[in-house]
This record gives C-alpha cells, sequence and structure tokens, in this order.
C-alpha cells in the first residue's frame, strides 16, 4: 500500500525541504520507490535535487489545477526509483485560483486517487505557511511528519500545527496521523539547544523520531550540487542520519 | 562585555506550554538561578567615591529640592452633567437598551438601511481566464510538446506504467482510466468548435448555389415556352 506523507511547519528554513529530498532518496536506498512532491512555490524541493523552479513548465501547479493533466507529464524522473513533481513559481498564482474553488483544499487527493502512482511512498514538502498549498498537502496525506528546530521560537509554531491537523482530521481527512516530530538544527554544543530537544521529547515522548538532525553546512552545500546528501557526501553522518530516519518511518508504519 | 551580565532564561518546564499551549503549565525554572550578583566593592568603578564633605552638599542640596518642590494634590473633578435619563431608548443587539440621541437613532437607522443594500459586485471579480493567461495556457493538452522531448518524458515514465504495484504494496485504491481516455481533448474540443461555423457557411452558400441553378432553369424553360 502507498504510503502519503506530508511535511509541514509554517516555520521556514527549518529544514523541511531537505528532510523530504533525503528522506526520499535514502527511502530509494532500500528499494522502495518514492514520488515527491513540491508543494512550494520556492521550489526548495525541487532545488535541492537540481530542478530550478524558473523553469518548470509542467509540476506540481498543473496537477493540482487541470483535472485532465497526466501525473506522468508533471512528474520527471530524478534518480532510480526516485520521481519528483517538482514546484514552479506558477504555483503561487495556481494558489490564488484554487483560493475560489469550493474544492480548493481536496484537489490534490482527488488527483491523487484519480491517477493513484505506482510508488511506495508519496512524499509531499509544503510551503511554510498553513494556506492553501499546506492544506492540500495534509488533506492528501495519512501521516505528517512536523520537523522543528531545536530553538524556541521555532517550537512555538508547532502548537498552530497541532491545531491545523487537528481541525482536518475532525473535517476533511479523519485519517491523518502524526507520524512524529522531527527535531532538526540541532547543535550539541548548545546549552538552549539541548533544553530545547529535552522538552519537546518530555512532550512529544514516543512521537518523537530518536534521529536528531544536526546542523551542518553540509544541509546547504548539498542542494549546489543539485544533489541529496545521500548523494553528495555518502558518508557524512548527516547522510546516516537520514538513512537511520527512513528506517525509523518504514518501522513505525508496520 | 562580561559573560555573566544577563539571567540565562531556560526553556526547561515550558516545554508543553511552548508546543501544546497548555496554559496550566506553570514555569518553576523559567529563569535559571544564576549566580548570586556580587556586592559592590570599595573597588569597584560602578561605586560613587564620595568625601564626608561632598556627601553632607548632596544631602543639602536634595533636601532643599524636596522642600521647594511644588506640592502634589489630586486636581479637583469638575462635576458632570447629570445623564439624561428622558431620552428614548433603543435596542441594540443583546435586546438591551441604550439612550440614543434623535441624531444618534437617525444615524444607525441609515445604517441598517445601508447594510441591507450592501452586496457583493461578483462582475468586479475577473474570471480565471483573464488574471493570467500565460498561466492558464499552461495547459498540457494544449500545449505541443516538441516530440523528442515527448519522447524522453515518456522513456523516462515507461516503468511507471508497466510496474503494477508489488502484491507487498498495492496501490491504495484500483487504478482508474485516466479521464483524458474517456473524453475528447481540448485540444480537439477547440478544433471542432471553431469548424463548425466554416461548415455553416459551406452547406448555406451550396444551398443557395442549388436555388440559382434551379431557379434559372426554370426561367429558360419558361423562354423556351
Amino acid at each position: 500500500m502507498t504510503r502519503t506523507l506530508v511535511i509541514a511547519n509554517q516555520k521556514g528554513g527549518i529544514g523541511k525541504s531537505t528532510t523530504a529530498a533525503n528522506i526520499g532518496r535514502a527511502l530509494t536506498e532500500q528499494g522502495y520507490q518514492v514520488l515527491l512532491i513540491d508543494l512550494d512555490p520556492q521550489g526548495g524541493l525541487s532545488a535541492a535535487l537540481g530542478v530550478d523552479s524558473y523553469d518548470v513548465q509542467f509540476g506540481s501547479h498543473i496537477f493540482l489545477l487541470h483535472d485532465s493533466a497526466p501525473i506522468y507529464r508533471v512528474s520527471q524522473r530524478i534518480g532510480d526509483n526516485l520521481f519528483l513533481m517538482p514546484a514552479s513559481l506558477h504555483l503561487t498564482v495556481a494558489e490564488i485560483q484554487l483560493a475560489r474553488r469550493t474544492d480548493a483544499v481536496i484537489r490534490l487527493r482527488d488527483a491523487l486517487e484519480r491517477q493513484p502512482p505506482p510508488v511506495d511512498f508519496i512524499i509531499m514538502d509544503t510551503p511554510p505557511t498553513l494556506g492553501i498549498l499546506t492544506a492540500n498537502g495534509l488533506v492528501a496525506a495519512d501521516e505528517l511528519i512536523i520537523p522543528v528546530q531545536c530553538q524556541y521560537l521555532a517550537m512555538r509554531g508547532v502548537r498552530t500545527m497541532m491545531q491545523a491537523m487537528q481541525r482536518l482530521q475532525k473535517n476533511v481527512n479523519p485519517s491523518l496521523q502524526l507520524l512524529g516530530v522531527l527535531a532538526t538544527l540541532y547543535q550539541a554544543e548548545s546549552l538552549h539547544s539541548q533544553e530545547a530537544l529535552g522538552e519537546m521529547r518530555s512532550v512529544f515522548k514516543q512521537r518523537m523520531f530518536e534521529t536528531v538532525l544536526a546542523y551542518d553546512d553540509i544541509m546547504a552545500e548539498a542542494p549546489v550540487a543539485g544533489k541529496s546528501i545521500i548523494d553528495y557526501a555518502p558518508t557524512h553522518p548527516a547522510a546516516h542520519a537520514y538513512r537511520a530516519l527512513a528506517t525509523e518511518i518504514i518501522n513505525r508504519g508496520n | 562585555m562580561a559573560d555573566n551580565d544577563f539571567q540565562r532564561a531556560s526553556m526547561r518546564g515550558l516545554g508543553k506550554k511552548i508546543l501544546l499551549g497548555d496554559e496550566s503549565v506553570e514555569s518553576t525554572e523559567s529563569v535559571e538561578s544564576a549566580a548570586p550578583i556580587p556586592e559592590p566593592t570599595p573597588d569597584d568603578p560602578a561605586v560613587l567615591k564620595l568625601t564626608a564633605d561632598e556627601e553632607l552638599d548632596l544631602l543639602a542640596t536634595v533636601s532643599t529640592s524636596i522642600s521647594t518642590a511644588p506640592q502634589h494634590t489630586a486636581p479637583k473633578q469638575q462635576a458632570l452633567p447629570p445623564p439624561e435619563l428622558d431620552m428614548p431608548p433603543v435596542a441594540n443587539l443583546d435586546g438591551e437598551t441604550l439612550p440614543l440621541t434623535d441624531d444618534l437613532q437617525s444615524l444607525v437607522a441609515d445604517a441598517y438601511e445601508t447594510a441591507d443594500q450592501i452586496s457583493i459586485d461578483t462582475e468586479a471579480i475577473p474570471p480565471l481566464e483573464d488574471e493570467s493567461p500565460s498561466f492558464v495556457a499552461l495547459n498540457p493538452m494544449d500545449v505541443e510538446l516538441p516530440s523528442e522531448v515527448a519522447a524522453l518524458v515518456d522513456e523516462n515514465f515507461e516503468t511507471w506504467a508497466e510496474s503494477a504495484p508489488s502484491p507487498v504494496n498495492p496501490p491504495k485504491s484500483e487504478p482508474q482510466s485516466p479521464p483524458i481516455a474517456s473524453t475528447p481533448a481540448p485540444a480537439e474540443r477547440n478544433e471542432l468548435s471553431h469548424m463548425l461555423p466554416l461548415i455553416a457557411g459551406w452547406v448555406v452558400a451550396i444551398l443557395v448555389l442549388i436555388y440559382q441553378l434551379l431557379k434559372d432553369t426554370r426561367r429558360d424553360e419558361e423562354n423556351e415556352e
């Protein structure tokens, strides 16, 4: 059965796109087929995998707006078993057009149900807002990953995210579950970072992923090369961390 | 700047409040107990050093300032006019009554009347097509891909069509036939709609020709007779 994951948090710059790209890549290493869907008009996920959102003609905006858009036409093969439905700058206009439709937040879910891709995982990256595009991701998904930077201001946004999830569970998508809260940009030498991680673990307990993604320049460098960290620096601790995270995700689904 | 010139704010015990907004959680260690602030020493440059004479002068100056300072007294409250209780009451939204003057009443009445007339001008909202033609034109069914690009895309994704989900990982639901298979493509529909006036024109022209031929034939026959 295809598992549909969404990575969301309205706080920006906390590693959503990097996480989506590298989880996807790590899953393919374990033999799974993965479709990544970039719902962020900034195209961070697309850029992280070498696709420039400024050049994207066929992408998630087409899939959201046009019922007849074939999924294979709006997606690209990025690697073995790894496919990407990239984001275009037109996604911003698409969001405005979607806002006028009564089915605005269920467009993606319906489109994926009409054309279910033959993959094991669909992973969606969302913009750092709680707008229509993020809502589409939350409605289309069964499992939610909330990355949280180990920092006070970043942690404050989790509450809104949890409330959004609960509302959607109640009204639109009862199958949506919190797969886990993921600590990102952790700085081991920082007392503040240690406290933040400790508090998150004390609140979310087993819902926290054991894997903690530490801050490292490699996360900024790999997108410059248009590669996932796993391809860019396969033996780097960050690459191993994403592999461990992928294993956790697999195990939590069993 | 000294390293410890502030008390470090700690998040210990605040996780639930920060992450879930649970106001019942009280901060017990919101401010970590830092090292006690040391008592100032005579050598501390922050301590003001005065001689005995300077201290006496300072005391005298302060005493004089206090004695000559204007006395602060509470300002007298001006007597407010008594409320006019004979104003006509107007029911507010909660069903209570508020005294309003005639002017205010007429203002309120006008506001209610105006509110009834307000309506949303839907025509002012531009249709989707008018907003961004360049974007609307991006319908993949309307855009012809260069043959080499289309071939590349199809080649890349041929496995999608072939690779049926494994029994271990069946798809979420039964794959449905693509909607485009059952309905004509927009491009085809557009072509047909453009052809209709042309076909109608030709039909009319042929009918006119036939009519003219019949008319001429009849006239020739009449002339011969």
